[in-house]
């Protein structure tokens, strides 16, 4: 069994070749670094960006507008469609049904303090219609499907008094932001795997030139008898090192990116994100706290691989033992 | 005891370095390989430390079938061997404690015994007043001690030299020889290679001289000219 001794010689032989290689050294820092930041930094924006959207009131619901001068029968008879319908499709969650005045009252409520231009309606020329609102399955539910919405909403149209204009739903905002995302993850993965690629070649070389520097001692200690894994474990320890620094650094960075530049970019502050999506005029953000561990957890695991998968190859390349 | 029968050595090059190699070494022999550059006399040693891997034929070192060694073994054959380099190979950064301890430190050793031996062998090859002196503090001949010191403070069977009188004059040539001799009367088998023939011919020592990859001569006594030539 190796002797503490031992260990601690090896991590302290570890540092001295993270600093030997100064220049090198920091340099793969700079680069994975870089790599954790972009993982980051795409991770939290898609990630409250969906939040966001999930959490809208009104996401899953499917208004239908019924037209003026239907009879109690035929509301009756539209609530029952809707009733099969969900039967048969099987992702309505409830439906409700409100009147003219109904709707009038709760839209004078959201109003506020602005609801003083509503004076001049009363119930004789109250301007909105009755409606039934359709609520289905969450979209942050796992029975989610997409085309089980399409089907419900092209039911919907197929019933007889209601005609295309009648129904509204937020479908192409839920379509368009998830496919920012999508295409966000795709950049963000892009960038990670040639970034990684780049920190792992960095890495490697800086190892190769602890090797070289340290060529004459390493030949030394296998003369002596020198293990293997005594010969490699200081420049493992290298490669550790670098990583678990980079992750610390990187964490660092992140706050700092998340509370002053995020918050301003999605908050409106450059509209850069926000006037891509419609309807939406500022996101509520998640707290940096919320992230920390995963954040904390994924990049001292990339730094990790990143240190061990670097100095092993390295090693395996370069080092006769 | 070290043995060498029908050794053969070919590099993936296709030079044969040695061919057909038969050689006893018993355990305490004071022994000297001398041959011209080239002979084989590198790659022999590479040998005994399973530096390079033998084509052909069997090699028993210290109790170990090099023919056949697994490579987790290595380190362990290698611990019965001292090794002393021309160019001393002293860590500049290390002082003559801290290079002898080395040696110490990198087979795991602990460290209440590293205190406890490497003065010891300091004192041996008579360095004790310079334990903290930096290599570019020390003459040629104090190098080469430390070099001894450090080979021997691991307490290992064989001691292999590669032309240790190389980089010091005639004086400390001596004394390093003496030192050598004191060490194989310690009971170390004690393998040197070399050019030097005054030192071949003053020590009335077994002397194994190579030529071409074989062994030309293998006699007890001064340098053999015919043989080397």
């Amino acid at each position: 069994m190796r002797r503490i001794s031992t260990f601690i010689y090896q991590i302290g032989q570890g540092f001295v070749g993270v600093f030997r290689n100064g220049v090198m050294s920091f340099a793969s820092l700079l680069v994975l670094v870089s790599c954790m930041l972009i993982v980051g930094t795409f991770y939290m924006v898609i990630d409250n960006i969906d939040k966001n959207l999930k959490s809208t009131d009104d996401i899953n619901i499917i208004y239908v507008y019924l037209p003026e001068g239907l009879t109690d029968e035929q509301t009756l008879d539209i609530n029952e469609q809707i009733k099969k319908i969900g039967e048969e499709i099987g992702n309505i969650v409830d439906w409700q049904s409100y009147s003219k005045e109904q709707n009038f009252e709760r839209y004078k409520n959201r109003a506020g303090v602005s609801a003083k231009f509503l004076d001049i309606y009363n119930e004789h020329n109250n301007p909105l219609p009755s409606s039934i609102e359709i609520r289905f399955t969450s979209f942050s539910s796992a029975d989610f499907n997409m085309d089980d919405v399409f089907k419900l909403k092209n039911r919907l149209e197929s019933i007889e008094y209601i005609s295309n204009e009648d129904i509204k739903e937020n479908l192409a905002l839920y379509e368009k932001v998830t496919g920012l995302n999508k295409t966000l993850t795709l950049v963000a993965a892009w960038m990670m795997a040639i970034l990684l690629v780049v920190s792992l070649f960095v890495i490697m070389n800086t190892i190769k030139l602890g090797l070289h520097a340290r060529r004459n001692e390493i030949t030394f200690m296998r003369y002596c008898g020198a293990t293997k894994s005594f010969i490699r474990t200081p420049f493992i320890i290298e490669g550790i090192i670098i990583g678990i620094f980079s992750a610390g650094v990187a964490l660092g960075l992140q706050y700092y990116i998340y509370e002053f530049i995020i918050s301003d970019a999605m908050a409106g502050g450059t509209g850069s994100i926000i006037e891509s999506i419609d309807s939406v005029t500022a996101l509520s953000l998640a707290p940096f706290s919320d992230y920390l561990q995963l954040l904390a957890a994924a990049f001292l695991g990339l730094g990790f691989f990143a240190g061990v998968i670097s100095s092993t190859i390295s090693l395996k390349k370069h080092l006769k033992v | 005891m070290i043995e060498f029968n029908d050794v053969s050595m070919v590099y993936p090059n296709g030079t044969v370095a040695l061919k057909n190699v038969n050689l006893k070494i018993e355990d305490g022999e004071f022994v000297f390989i001398v041959g011209q550059s080239g002979a084989g006399k590198t790659t022999l040693t590479k040998l005994l430390l399973r530096e390079e891997k033998i084509s052909a034929g069997k090699l028993h070192v210290n109790g170990f079938k090099l023919e056949k060694i697994r490579e987790r073994k290595i380190p362990k054959l290698r611990r019965t061997m001292g090794f002393v380099f021309q160019d001393f190979r002293l860590f500049d950064n290390k002082t003559a404690y801290e290079n002898v301890a080395f040696a110490m430190r990198v087979i795991g050793e602990k460290p209440s015994l590293i205190r406890k031996r490497v003065p010891f062998f300091l004192n041996v090859v008579n360095l004790s007043d310079k334990y903290d002196s930096f290599p570019d503090e020390l003459s040629g001949g104090e190098k080469q001690r430390v070099a001894f010191a450090r080979a021997l403070v691991n307490n290992p069977h064989t001691i292999i030299a590669d032309e240790p009188t190389g980089n010091i004059d005639c004086d400390m040539s001596c004394e390093i020889m003496e030192l050598l001799m004191r060490i194989n009367k310690l009971g170390k088998t004690v393998i040197v290679v070399t050019h030097d023939r005054d030192i071949v011919s003053r020590y009335k020592k077994r002397v194994i001289t190579i030529k071409d990859g074989v062994i030309a001569s293998d006699r007890i006594g001064g340098y053999d000219d015919n043989e080397e030539n």
